[in-house]
């Protein structure tokens, strides 16, 4: 098991997968080709979880701009996550701007979609 | 003029230097043949006299004879070679054969031979008188042959009276075997000679035609092929640069003074300046229809824009198919007063360009004539309507020796009344009654405003009663007079018909009836005429105003164009920035920027406009502005009536939710399909709808120009979105 790292692009976040259990998505989200972009995480996170038993897994969840196609695959990202939570103790930061209530709202909108997921908003001063 | 030397005399010269060789190396190959011996040459000299040449033919006296005269003519060999041979023949027999031969060399012109019991008398007269034989005959002879000679010095004549050859044979018998042995294989040797040599020289005589040839074929091709091919590459590069709109190419300087160095100092002279030609030619082209495409535009810009008829008419349609990029058809929709509507649909004189003249100066008189209308100094009356054209357009042209005017049907609907009137001239106005049969108005054939034309003509006018259910069908005669494969005009049976089927149906759907059916009558046929044709329901009157006003708002940013992910990334990028400058707050930002994403990349993906068409009212286009209280983007963009469908769908849906069902109906569309990484339908729209305080859309119909009927486009979406 290898790191996934994906530098960020005007379209797409910064990717920093680690097989120690951190795990950050930073940057923006409206890539032209979404699945192209999201396909390989996917795959990553599907084999970490099926080979991994890393205590903790921390995920640092920092987008500013996304799309709806993109919030799609951040939900289905959170649902690995969720369907997952017997072979690792998992955290979600859920990172926005302080002022940013929009963001915030994404946030929760995830929130409630995942009862069974830890998922934690955190305010960026 | 420089002088050519024709390529016909380089032939023949050719053609004549080859003769000239062929020729010289048969006389080298017969002199040196010749020379060889002088046996050679009286044998060539006997060869081509009057003997059989064929070896196998000759006789055995001619045989004897050749090798005689081969080998000397002396007449003692003669006479050895006929010992030799003829010990047992007559003498007399041979030395007749042979004596001729002697003679013709000697100047002879007479003689007489006879055999006289083994003495040979030969009797001979010489050309001068002078005797010969008694004296010329060898002394080897004389001394071996008893000769007896009886002289006449009168008559200048000597007679060999008696050669008796006795002695002379018995000594060849005695002695001189061995010599005629070598004698003969001598002319064995000679004679294979002779063959060799005529075989070398037949050799050397295909040797010389073969190098002729060859010599003649490098001729040829230095003179010819070369030129030839170097021509037809200029040619040919020619084409290409023809194509490629280049102006440059290089001379062939062929520098030849025949007929191929002709084509070349043509080419050369001519090619550039054509390739220069082409290429201003097609700038000028290229500006032409750039400027044509402006006129367009222009001509567009008189004509009534749809939402006016939006206005007035919930059901309509307008075909209007210019022959050419511009044309003569015309038409305008003017409200003169609340209830008082007029409808002008003008057919000028001539199609494209000069068509397109005459409808500007109808354009501005139709303009006097809406004022006057509106000042009530003319009466809302469509036969004076066209009284007005008719003087207006006399006065413009009447002494400018041309022919200048149009046909029209001019309608004013009385909205008070619930009737209309109506003029034509030379256009009718088909209409459907409560028995959905068409039927149509009378008009005047008459036309309006040529030279021919009266100028205080009255125009006649009819009353026609509307019910909500009536639609009237007004054409110019483009449509009717379209010719078909079948070299027919469409023609008005199958116009009432084609109208009269579609009754039922929404106007919206017959236009696509209407110009399938044309169309396919029309086949590969090309557009006869401009087709202006108008048909409207007369449900009752008053649409909404869409007339809108946003001149308050400040421009913040925008694109206009062709979307791809590139101008996607530039536009939130630009629009990032001058929200900071604009000091927005980071949630508004946010909410702006996400909805610009959403609604730049859904253009980006789903826009139906192909750019390839000018009649689209408005490029794809996004523009953020900033009111009092809020910014507001306006995206509009191309899509087809399914689209419209989906679209209306959903906007009405949310139209409906308040702004925790529109979050709470988000997070169901990207729950559904959970794992799949699908998107769902109008995921995106609910998207914007939770960052935005309003929604608001429209949907314009694009302008029925011939070129979309074929295509999926047919509305202009124009979505705002309010976000406080």
């Amino acid at each position: 098991m290898t790191n996934l790292k994906i530098e960020k692009t005007a379209t797409t976040p910064e990717v920093d997968l680690r097989p120690d259990g951190i795990l950050k998505f930073s940057g923006k989200s409206y890539p032209e080709d979404i699945l192209g972009f999201y396909d390989p995480i996917f795959a990553w996170l599907n084999e970490y979880f099926d080979g991994n038993e890393q205590k903790d897994t921390i995920v640092d969840l920092n987008i500013s701009y996304f799309n709806s196609g993109s919030s799609k695959m951040i939900f289905d990202i959170l649902d690995i996550f969720n369907n997952n939570t017997d072979k690792s103790n998992i955290t979600v930061n859920w990172h926005y701007h302080k002022e940013d209530d929009s963001s915030k709202e994404d946030g929760e909108d995830f929130q409630d979609s995942f009862d069974n997921l830890k998922m934690n908003l955190v305010p960026i001063q | 003029m420089k002088q050519i030397r024709s390529l016909k005399g380089i032939v023949f010269k050719i053609m004549a230097l080859t003769a000239l060789t062929i020729s010289f190396t048969i006389i080298i190959t017969l002199y040196f043949g010749a020379k060889s011996s002088s046996e050679t040459a009286a044998y060539n000299r006997f060869l081509y006299s009057n003997h059989t040449n064929n070896i196998l033919e000759r006789t055995k006296e001619e045989s004897v004879q050749r090798k005689f005269v081969l080998y000397g003519f002396s007449r003692s060999m003669m006479i050895q070679i006929l010992s030799n041979h003829q010990k047992n023949a007559k003498k007399t027999e041979l030395l007749k054969n042979i004596l001729p031969i002697i003679i013709s060399m000697e100047g002879i012109i007479s003689y007489q031979a006879f055999d006289d019991n083994d003495k040979i008398i030969i009797s001979a007269y010489k050309k001068d008188g002078g005797i010969i034989y008694s004296d010329n005959i060898p002394p080897h002879i004389t001394k071996n042959a008893t000769i007896e000679k009886k002289s006449y010095p009168d008559d200048g004549l000597t007679i060999i009276t008696n050669i008796n050859l006795d002695s002379f044979i018995q000594r060849i018998e005695d002695g001189y075997e061995t010599y005629y042995e070598s004698f003969d294989f001598l002319i064995e040797d000679v004679e294979n000679n002779q063959k060799r040599m005529m075989q070398e020289n037949i050799i050397k005589f295909f040797l010389a035609i073969i190098v002729s040839l060859y010599i003649l074929s490098l001729i040829i091709k230095k003179l010819i092929k070369i030129p030839i091919n170097k021509i037809s590459n200029q040619i040919n590069s020619f084409f290409i640069k023809l194509k490629n709109n280049e102006t440059e190419i290089k001379n062939l300087n062929l520098n030849t003074d025949n007929e191929l160095g002709l084509i070349a100092d043509f080419l050369d002279s001519h090619l550039k300046d054509m390739l220069v030609s082409n290429y201003k030619m097609k700038t000028e082209t290229d500006d032409t229809n750039t400027n044509i495409r402006s006129s367009k535009l222009i001509q567009q810009s008189l004509i009534t824009e749809n939402k006016i008829f939006d206005k007035y008419f919930k059901n309509y349609f307008i075909y209007f198919r210019s022959k050419n990029i511009i044309g003569g058809d015309i038409y305008f929709l003017n409200e003169i007063n609340e209830s008082k509507i007029v409808l002008m649909c003008i057919d000028c004189t001539g199609h494209n360009i000069s068509g397109a003249f005459v409808s500007m100066s109808v354009s501005i008189i139709q303009n006097r004539i809406i004022r006057e209308l509106k000042t009530n100094k003319l009466d809302f009356s469509p036969s004076k309507i066209l009284q007005y054209f008719n003087r207006e357009m006399k006065l413009l042209f009447d002494d400018k020796n041309l022919i200048v005017g149009f046909d029209g049907g001019i309608i004013c609907f009385d909205t008070k009344e619930i009737e209309i009137t109506y003029s034509g001239a030379n256009i009718p106005l088909y209409y459907s009654d409560d028995k959905k049969t068409i039927k149509s108005l009378p008009f005047d054939k008459y036309s309006v405003g040529y030279k021919s034309c009266i100028i205080n003509r009255e125009y006649s006018e009819h009353k026609l009663k509307t019910t909500p259910s009536t639609r009237l069908f007004i054409t110019t005669d483009g449509f009717i007079d379209q010719i078909g494969e079948n070299g027919f005009r469409f023609g008005k049976k199958r116009f009432i018909d084609l109208i009269e089927r579609s009754l039922d149906n929404p106007l919206r759907q017959n236009i696509k009836t209407c110009h399938k059916e044309l169309m396919s009558y029309q086949g590969d046929e090309i557009q006869t005429d401009d087709i202006t044709f108008i048909a409207l329901s007369c449900e009752p009157f008053g649409g909404k105003d869409i007339e809108e006003t946003d001149t308050d708002n400040i421009f913040i940013a925008g694109y206009e164009g062709k979307f791809s992910n590139k101008e996607v990334i530039d536009l939130v990028s630009d629009v990032d920035k001058k929200l900071t400058l604009d000091k927005a707050s980071m949630t508004v930002t946010k909410k702006v920027i996400t909805t610009i994403i959403e609604t730049s990349q859904n253009i980006s993906k789903y826009s139906k406009n192909t750019f390839t068409n000018a009649h689209i009212p408005h490029p794809d286009n996004i523009s953020i502005k900033r009111s009092d209280e809020s910014y507001i983007i306006t995206a509009l963009n191309v899509i087809n009536l399914e689209d419209k469908l989906i679209i209306s769908n959903t906007l009405d849906k949310i139209q409906g939710m308040d702004k925790k069902e529109k979050r709470a109906t988000f997070r169901e569309l990207r729950k559904s399909g959970q794992g799949t990484h699908t998107l769902g339908a109008g995921i995106g729209l609910y998207q914007i709808a939770t960052k935005s305080d309003s929604i608001d859309y429209y949907f314009s119909e694009i302008k029925n120009d011939f070129l979309e009927m074929d295509s999926e486009v047919d509305l202009v979406l124009r979505l705002t979105v309010n976000i406080k």
